[in-house]
């Protein structure tokens, strides 16, 4: 069961929670690894079996599945209900904004500590284009797995959405990247070679990384927000600067918005949507250098809508800046408001680049790997 | 915070009651009262200075091995060849101790050096194929021990045997490079305030060094710390041979001040009673010599427990098992409901 890819563990979890006949049913965020059209049936049978007297508990942060699939909603921000009414009682359009309530005032609290991120190169148009490849990716194959080879190459200034279904690939493919699954094939970091399973020289090439799951790759749990900012090279020569680490905790903290009692708490305590601040924070940290490519997988699962525009709008900044970004995405609503160019990724095949204008239900019927 | 704390010494509390609980149920079943027990393990620990002397002489080998076990626990990786490193480190330390006749210093620094360097020089092959070849340390460790006792009982009984007897056991070491007792009536050496100087710097480099942080990280967290870009390969083969290299020194200190020669079989199970402690002391270098300073306090008190009361002095020596399996138990408990 645990080689399973998440997305085929969560069908058959809930496959098994459904068969029990329960008399009471909660369903936390479980369309987040399925495909659009799984996602539909899903919710035909939770309203088959609401409609046979059982009630069903949905947790979810898509606006979209609230509206298909319940009859009663409450709104939740920060623990405090918003709003509590029928579904019939309501609209999309004021969910919506009370949602963005909430995102506008982080938003805005954000923009006055926003800080310049510098980034190589320089002086380039806008839209990057005509500029050098950033990333280049060719005749990748994962070791071990038997899928077709993977080339592609990522402009300064763009970006490039893997779009998959969970169990395809396609975190496979960014772990490659980023030099920590070894791999056959090339991989260049403006110009320069990550070698297979090189993880030191992609970093030491401009490399960023954000992994799928934050709590077990992204963070070290157990250490304090000041210990993981300090990572990969905390300060001092031959003690800890611990004075150094506590003042720049404090200022990543307050400039990526992280919720947090003080630097000295563990990094595991804090909420989902805090621990991928954090992650963020330490990744785009000016002392590092500047960024080249950010690698970047599901960035925003499991976060609120506040904290996943607060996450999708840094990787927007870092793109803006001039760096090249990699996203694997599962979410196809998603997907098609970041702007870059999507690639759906079915068992381990790139399909063709496509318009951020295609329809859903196209995106979803080639996650599916159906002809579109 | 105070939750947690309280949490942790009514844990300490239940813990503390258990075992005295236990170790009294034992007295009982051996026919003796536990107050006179508990008298005799008292006095014959820190009853007097020269009780003394034996618990912080048999304190020595223990701290050091809890230390270097607490190095390697931190950076992920299960040393359990302490006890093999250890002989490594005796042997070496009896072979080197006959070099630079007439000048004292120069042979005890060589010696100890000797045995740091022959310890960790025999955990290199665990380490060597943990990185390359992804065999698990608990494993190559663990079988390297029996390799260092072979190596011990053919050593002795071959190049390092005393050719002016026939017993199975080396030349001694002149008599001016072995460690004085610090006092006449008390047997402990030099040797203590060493190897409670390493522990103290095992500590202060996991709590305080840049690298010790990101040791800390890459055994706690390896995919994350390998994805934040911590080189874990130069981490976790420096803590392996680092811990290693501790323990050859507890077994180099166990000649220049206890033993005086390598003989067979040598060393009292202190590699593996140091993980015990190391793991009491909560994988911490404060915890590790604290727990390392009660069970040689056991040790030498279960002599006296003997003598005195006609209790086996075994049964002190449940103590340290009981207590590091029940806390697992409890540390199992409580990671299992927290995640």
């Amino acid at each position: 069961m645990a080689e399973l890819p998440v997305g085929t563990r969560q069908r058959i979890e809930i496959a098994g929670a459904l068969a029990a006949d329960p008399a009471i049913l909660v369903l936390d965020e479980p369309t987040a690894v399925l495909a659009p059209h799984e996602a539909s049936a899903l919710f035909a049978s939770l309203k088959r079996h609401a409609a046979d007297g059982k009630a069903v508990v949905l947790i979810t942060h898509r606006l979209a599945e609230v509206f298909e699939a319940a009859d009663r909603l409450t709104l939740l921000a920060r623990g405090q209900t918003v709003r509590t009414c029928l579904i019939r009682e309501t609209t999309p359009d004021e969910i919506g904004s009370l949602l963005l309530g909430s995102a506008e005032r982080s938003e805005r609290k954000r923009e006055e500590t926003t800080e310049e991120i510098l980034l190589p190169g320089g002086g380039r148009d806008a839209a990057g284009r005509g500029l050098p490849v950033a990333l280049e990716i060719r005749d990748l194959v994962p070791s071990g797995a038997q899928v077709p080879s993977v080339s592609l190459s990522l402009g300064v200034g763009e970006m490039v959405v893997l779009l998959a279904i969970d169990g395809n690939g396609a975190d496979l493919l960014a772990a490659c990247v980023a030099g920590l699954r070894p791999f056959s094939g090339i991989v260049r970091i403006g110009g320069e070679p990550v070698s297979s399973g090189g993880f030191l020289s992609f970093r030491a090439l401009g490399g960023r990384f954000v992994p799928a799951d934050r709590r077990a790759e992204g963070l070290v749990a157990p250490l304090t927000i000041a210990e993981n900012l300090a990572l990969p090279a905390p300060p001092g020569r031959f003690f800890l600067a611990r004075d150094a680490m506590r003042e720049n905790a404090a200022e990543r903290i307050q400039s990526f918005g992280v919720r947090a009692a003080s630097p000295e708490v563990a990094a595991g305590t804090l909420s989902g949507g805090n621990q991928q601040k954090l992650v963020l924070a330490r990744e785009l940290d000016p002392r590092l250098g500047a960024p080249w490519v950010l690698v970047a997988i599901h960035p925003t699962r499991g976060l609120d809508l506040a904290a996943a525009a607060d996450v999708l709008g840094r990787i927007e900044e870092v793109r803006e800046a001039g760096a090249a970004v990699l996203l694997v995405s599962a979410d196809p609503d998603e997907a098609r408001l970041l702007g870059g160019t999507l690639r759906v990724v079915y068992r381990g095949a790139l399909s063709e680049p496509l318009p951020a204008g295609v329809p859903l239900e196209t995106l979803g019927r080639r996650m599916a790997g159906l002809a579109a | 915070m105070s939750a947690a704390a309280a949490r942790r010494a009514l844990l300490a509390a239940v813990l503390v009651t258990g075992v005295v609980t236990l170790l009294a149920s034992l007295v009982l079943l051996a026919g003796a009262s536990p107050a006179d027990a508990l008298a005799a393990l008292v006095r014959g620990s820190v009853g007097s200075t020269a009780a003394l002397g034996e618990t912080l002489t048999r304190a020595t080998s223990l701290v050091l091995c809890a230390a270097g076990a607490v190095l390697a626990l931190r950076a992920g990786v299960l040393n359990i060849g302490l006890d093999g490193q250890l002989l490594a480190g005796a042997a070496a330390a009896a072979a080197a101790g006959a070099l630079f006749p007439g000048v004292p210093a120069a042979a005890r620094v060589t010696l100890l050096l000797a045995a740091g360097a022959a310890g960790a020089l025999f955990a290199a092959p665990a380490a060597w194929l943990a990185e390359r070849r992804g065999v698990p340390p608990v494993l190559s460790t663990l079988l390297l021990n029996l390799v260092a006792a072979a190596a011990v009982t053919w050593l002795v009984r071959g190049p390092l045997q005393d050719p002016s007897a026939d017993y199975p056991q080396s030349r001694p070491l002149r008599a001016e490079v072995r460690f004085a007792p610090l006092a006449p009536d008390f047997r402990t050496t030099a040797a203590f305030p060493l190897a409670l100087l390493a522990a103290g710097g095992v500590g202060l480099f996991l709590s305080r060094t840049p690298s010790g942080l990101r040791l800390r990280a890459s055994g706690a967290a390896p995919l994350a710390a390998r994805a934040i870009g911590v080189a874990d390969v130069p981490l976790r083969t420096g803590a392996l041979l680092g811990s290693a290299a501790l323990a050859g020194l507890a077994g180099g200190l166990e000649v220049a001040a206890v033993t005086g020669r390598l003989f067979d079989p040598f060393g009292s199970g202190a590699g593996y009673l140091g993980i015990a402690a190391a793991l009491l002391g909560g994988s911490r270098a404060g915890g590790a010599v604290a727990a390392a300073l009660f069970f040689a306090a056991l040790g030498a008190g279960s002599g006296a427990l003997q003598r005195d009361t006609g209790v086996p002095s075994a049964v002190a020596m449940v103590v340290p098992g009981v207590l590091v399996l029940a806390v697992l138990l409890l540390e199992r408990r409580r990671t299992g409901a927290g995640g």
